[in-house]
């Protein structure tokens, strides 16, 4: 079963793909152009360091880097604790 | 190696802002064109590459911790070893294959199809600290064709975090030379330079390469390989201890609790400096006024000096103490890393108008001014989101109307002075909310928020006070040229007349004549006065000629004066209110107004100045009728008590 950024608690999880969900905007097709760049392949493993207001913090191979909760929604990763 | 240092060192130096993507650095003019190199600073947002071109140039562009702060091209030229290389400080970009609008300012100078603007060589920066984020960029600027040269930025910092870093490797991975540097420090610059002579032949202007178009995969993690000893990551979980706290439950309290330090040192601090000031400054210009009046000049002249330029310009400086810590409070923020955290912080806020934390960071920087504020909103990547963001900032109080509160509310709010500061700004914060809320379509959907979190550092002191520096700088430049001009020509409107030379704002003067067309206009808000229309038309210049404006149309050189002045001219409490409220929320400085221009659309600014001035007026005159029943309110409630 996979989740997406936005709905799971601090961890760390590993990314399984990044995809659009719902109607897309200038930000989101943005996003999922540049997100290898950032470090969110599928395989990548990364962290949720922080939530606030469906906002994260998330800690990729690349960086650490604040997500709003649209663009968080864009990212599925695996439940299960991997690293 | 040489260095120079600023406009008197006798090199060459160029400056410009590059607007926009159509000027890259071959269209420049320079002497000896032919054998300049032109060199292109490249790497990821916030990895050091203005740091990196003020150290190489001995140039200060503007410096902070966070990503997007170099919105524009700047050039300026170098001389190492007899050579002359125009060096190109582009923005930041983490691709140039999949940009987005900001970064096609980079894309566009290193793919244009006009060989002779092409660059002879890139300077591909990578922050050492953060490796595999700049290989995507760096192998791209490689696959351009254009001679590379890596520099590995920020080495100090990885150095002391424990990493070793195999060069060799890194240069075989990215097909370039690769020279390890501290910017800050200038380890390694003399070596960079070399190598970037060397690739590009020494042989001056050499036939320039063919851009290839060759997409790089991102997709795969680079190899271990590229560390002979990986860091401890000290830096890293230093950030991460820190933001459990700067973005925990107490941010917002933490927030608040920095902004009122900030207003707290400003206020009362820089205006007990302000207040010092201005008294050395009065008894400065009674010295030479009445060293003047010895000299037997003619009346007109004297008064031209006297109540013209002097009490126009020194007003204004009187207040140079409260910009010089503004700025400085600024420049702390930047410096520190806390920016990013503010919009990670305010994303909550800001989602629900519709717009993102990163709208807070081009709001933060309206305090100190609009231009770069509403300059600094090209990283907000929606274009609707992007407009809002330039609608509101106008509204937050920027530090030219600063003393424009100080003067006004300390002739006629004595005692509460820093409270009727506060709530001005209060107000500014709450309708740049309100205005920026407008247009949005209520359907959630979400936060678009993506901004890079860079590990917190000690603010480099050196750039913070070189920023508010060169702030005070610009104020004191504008204070000797826009504001002296300003002044000159509020003198001679004061005190020329159809009849010729008269006495300040009497009957027969233009200032009087053009007032009395005016005023009417401003009477239901309680300003009717024709000294107050004609500065508030001046403040269209910049804010701050509103202070110089008044003193010189009162011919006054004293606050005390001043307000006694304005007392005999009708204006009340009341009046002062709802004119402090109309300076805070009417049309901004013509600058301010350029930039919206040029950022927006010329309609769109024409659009949004109307807007701002009707608001002002509605506003302004609801607080000139509903002054005194608050008063008597709050008069009655603290008998009460």
């Amino acid at each position: 079963m996979t989740h997406t950024l936005s709905d799971l608690p601090v961890g760390r999880y590993t990314v399984i793909s990044v995809s659009e969900n719902g109607p897309s905007d200038e930000s989101k097709r943005d996003f999922l152009l540049r997100c290898p760049l950032f470090g969110f392949s599928p395989g990548a493993h990364v962290e949720i360091l922080k939530k606030r207001s469906g906002a994260i913090i998330v800690r990729t191979p690349f960086g650490r880097f604040a997500l709003g909760s649209a663009l968080a929604s864009l990212v599925c990763v695996s439940k299960e604790e991997t690293l | 190696m040489s260095h120079c240092h600023g406009d008197n060192c006798g090199t060459y130096h160029l400056c410009h802002n590059t607007e926009r993507k159509d000027k890259a650095p071959g269209s420049t003019d320079l002497p000896n064109e032919k054998s300049i190199i032109r060199a292109v600073l490249v790497g990821n947002p916030n990895c050091g590459k203005t740091t990196l071109f003020n150290a190489l140039t001995g140039m200060r562009r503007r410096t902070a911790n966070y990503p997007g702060v170099t919105v524009d091209s700047h050039s300026a030229v170098s001389e190492h070893n007899g050579r002359s290389v125009l060096l190109t400080d582009l923005p930041g970009a983490y691709s140039i294959e999949r940009c987005n609008a900001e970064e096609t300012i980079t894309r566009d100078v290193i793919m244009t199809a006009d060989e002779g603007a092409r660059p002879d060589v890139i300077i591909s920066i990578l922050d050492a600290t953060a490796l595999p984020r700049g290989f995507a960029l760096a192998r791209e600027l490689r696959a351009s064709g254009i001679p590379t040269v890596t520099a590995l930025n920020m080495i100090d910092i990885a150095e002391r975090d424990g990493a070793k870093l195999n060069i060799g490797k890194i240069s075989k991975y990215l097909g370039s030379p690769v020279i390890a540097v501290c910017a800050r420090s200038g380890r390694g610059l003399p070596e960079l330079m070399d190598e970037l002579i060397n690739a590009t032949g020494n042989t001056g202007k050499r036939n320039r390469p063919a851009v290839k178009r060759r997409h790089i995969s991102v997709d795969d993690p680079p190899p271990e390989w590229f560390w002979e000893k990986r860091g401890s990551s000290a830096s890293g979980d230093l950030t991460d201890a820190a933001d459990r706290i700067v973005t925990g439950r107490a941010a917002p309290f933490l927030f608040a609790a920095l902004m009122l330090i900030c207003g707290f040192v400003i206020f009362s601090l820089g205006g007990a400096a302000a207040g010092l000031s201005g008294k050395l400054i009065e008894s400065f210009s009674g010295m030479l006024c009445g060293w003047l009046g010895s000299l037997g000049l003619p009346l007109p002249f004297l008064s031209l000096i006297e109540d013209g330029i002097m009490p126009g310009i020194l007003g204004v400086i009187s207040f140079l103490p409260q910009i010089a810590l503004l700025f400085l409070a600024l420049g702390l923020f930047e410096d520190c890393g806390y920016m990013s955290r503010i919009a990670f912080i305010t994303d909550g806020f800001f989602s629900r108008i519709g717009l993102s934390g990163r709208a807070a960071v081009p709001m933060l920087l309206g305090f100190g001014c609009t231009v770069p504020a509403v300059l600094s909103t090209r990283t907000i990547r929606s274009r609707s989101e992007r407009l809002r963001v330039i609608a509101a900032i106008p509204f937050i109080s920027c530090g030219a109307r600063l003393p424009v509160y100080m003067l006004i509310s300390s002739i006629f709010f004595p005692g509460i002075t820093s409270a009727v500061i506060l709530i001005l700004y209060t107000v500014g914060i709450c309708t740049t909310a309100i205005v920026s809320g407008i247009g949005f379509d209520r359907k959630d959907k979400g936060s678009a928020l993506f901004i890079e979190l860079p590990d917190y550092r000690i603010p480099h002191l050196k750039s913070v006070f070189l920023y508010a520096a060169d702030k005070v700088r610009e104020f004191l430049t504008r204070a000797s040229t826009v504001i002296l001009l300003s002044s000159v020509i509020m003198w001679f409107i004061a005190n020329i007349g159809p009849h010729g030379y008269c006495d300040t704002l009497s009957e027969n003067s233009f200032a009087v004549i053009i007032g009395h067309v005016l005023s009417p206009l401003l009477s239901p808000i309680g300003l009717g006065s024709s000294a107050i229309a004609l500065a508030l038309i001046y403040g269209l210049v910049s804010k701050e000629s509103i202070v110089s404006s008044l003193y010189v149309l009162y011919g006054v050189s004293a606050p005390i004066e001043l307000g006694a002045a304005l007392a005999a001219d009708g204006i009340t409490p009341n009046s002062a209110a709802a004119f402090l409220v109309f300076v805070l929320l009417y049309t901004p400085c013509a600058a301010a107004f350029a930039a919206i221009c040029r950022e927006a659309s010329p309609r769109f600014a024409a659009k949004t100045a109307i807007f701002q001035l009707l608001l002002a007026f509605g506003m302004s005159g609801v607080v000139y009728i509903a002054y005194p029943i608050v008063y008597n309110g709050i008069c009655f409630f603290l008998s009460l008590l």
